[in-house]
């Protein structure tokens, strides 16, 4: 009777896990627990009962060892962040990106490393939340996923709204610049930011465009679809800038040098100044704004209580 | 120290570390520096700033711990982290089996000559 009982419930945690990472791990020392446990209480029928009741539900049991599982592999990503690999000294990670994986490397605090290895591709990310204690801005526990929460909607809406103007800055310059310019435009730029490679106009802003507005157009999307989540929404806010920044950069000197009378190839240096700059603000500005709600509603509401001197260290 | 070695008891002392804070904070609530500044006196469990504010947000997410901003005399309200009534529990569970685990370890040992 009992017997059966361990085996249903043991058979419950496994319906549950599936084949999730470690399952047959997680069994094994399930039924050596309950093994032990049971013995070490007489083995009787009530002992088991009193081991199985204490596990709580097998699903609930499952859960809690999925979740540490996953806990702890995102704890070694936090603490060591071990690259997926290195190619000449250079970390490279090709996973697919999501929210977690973009805030942390772009906006995280609580690590001190301003470099991080990239979400995706080849070599380093900017951790602008590092960044941002770094300079003095903050503690690095202040601006936690509270500080997000509490950010007023028109920052997290200007944040999103900045790509959408420089994707149709692209698009508006492409479009009344098109008739004038000549058939080859500048790709290329040598280092003193005189252009030494040419390509036909179609292809030269065709690309631009494409790289430009199409991942703006698809990032409002999902930022719609978002609408409950500041992380999310800034997350998505902070790729496009960088994004559509350097594609407009981009354009315009393209646009600019096609005329052949001078060169500005050296303004692609300032577009990659003012991409970064946009992408800490469009992370510190909501972070910030949030905080201060947050310090204004606790201790606002610590007053009231008259808890106010409760955490009274100085 | 071998580096394998190393790998080794960074994984062993990551929990070590976790229950550390919890103890912590088992005697009363502290803000983040004064978290750092207490483990790291303890050379033992050599934790810095980079491990101990990520340490911090993981637990708080899983619930063992929560915060609250308090007024400071000097600078901007500091947050302040204290052990929820499941961090209790939690911090009971770890340290009855950390003091089994550590008996057992260190009996078995005690029969091993080690060069330290």
């Amino acid at each position: 009777m009992s017997d059966l009982a361990v085996k249903e419930y043991v058979e419950r945690v496994r319906a549950t896990l599936g084949n999730a990472d470690g399952a047959a791990d997680v069994l094994a020392e399930l039924q050596a627990h309950i093994r032990d446990e049971c013995q070490r209480r007489g083995g009787s029928d009530s002992a088991t009962s009193a081991v199985l009741s204490e596990l709580g539900s097998p699903e609930a049991y499952a859960t809690a060892m999925r979740d540490a599982a996953r806990g702890s592999t995102t704890a070694d990503d936090d603490d060591q962040t071990l690259p997926q690999g290195k190619i000449l000294g250079m970390p490279y990670d090709l996973r697919g990106a999501n929210t977690e994986r973009i805030m942390r490397r772009l906006w995280n605090p609580a690590d001190p490393r301003v470099f991080m290895p990239r979400m995706f591709g080849v070599g380093w990310t900017i951790n602008f939340g590092a960044l941002a204690v770094k300079l003095g801005a903050g503690r690095p526990d202040d601006f936690g996923d509270e500080a997000f929460a509490h950010a007023p909607e028109w920052s997290v809406r200007a944040a999103l709204g900045m790509p959408v103007v420089f994707a149709a800055s692209i698009l508006a310059l492409v479009a009344v610049t098109w008739r004038t310019l000549p058939l080859m435009v500048p790709t290329h730029w040598g280092p003193s930011g005189v252009p030494d490679g040419w390509s036909s106009k179609p292809i030269a802003l065709g690309l631009l465009l494409t790289v430009g507005v199409i991942p703006a157009v698809v990032g409002m999307f999902l930022a719609v679809r978002a609408e409950g989540s500041v992380r999310k929404r800034l997350a998505i806010a902070a790729v496009l800038t960088a994004v559509t920044t350097l594609a407009l950069g981009i354009t315009i000197v393209t646009v600019h040098d096609a005329s052949g009378v001078s060169s500005s190839g050296n303004l692609i240096i300032a577009a990659i100044g003012v991409m970064l700059l946009l992408s800490f603000l469009v992370f510190y500005i909501p972070a910030r704004l949030g905080v201060a709600a947050e310090w204004r509603q606790s201790l606002d509401s610590a007053a009231d209580d008259g808890q106010y001197n409760g955490g009274g260290k100085q | 120290m071998r580096a394998d070695s190393v790998a080794r008891i960074s994984q062993m002392r990551k929990g070590a570390v976790e229950l550390a804070t919890l103890g912590l904070l088992a005697k009363g609530e502290l803000y983040g520096v004064e978290i750092v500044d207490s483990l790291s006196a303890l050379p033992g469990l050599a934790v810095t700033a980079g491990t101990v504010y990520p340490l911090l947000s993981r637990l708080k997410k899983a619930g063992l711990l929560d915060s609250a901003w308090r007024e400071s005399s000097a600078g901007p309200p500091r947050k302040y982290y204290r052990l929820t009534p499941e961090g209790r529990r939690s911090l009971d569970d770890l340290t009855c089996v950390w003091r089994e685990m550590s008996d057992a370890v260190e009996t078995l040992l005690a029969e091993v000559s080690v060069d330290v």
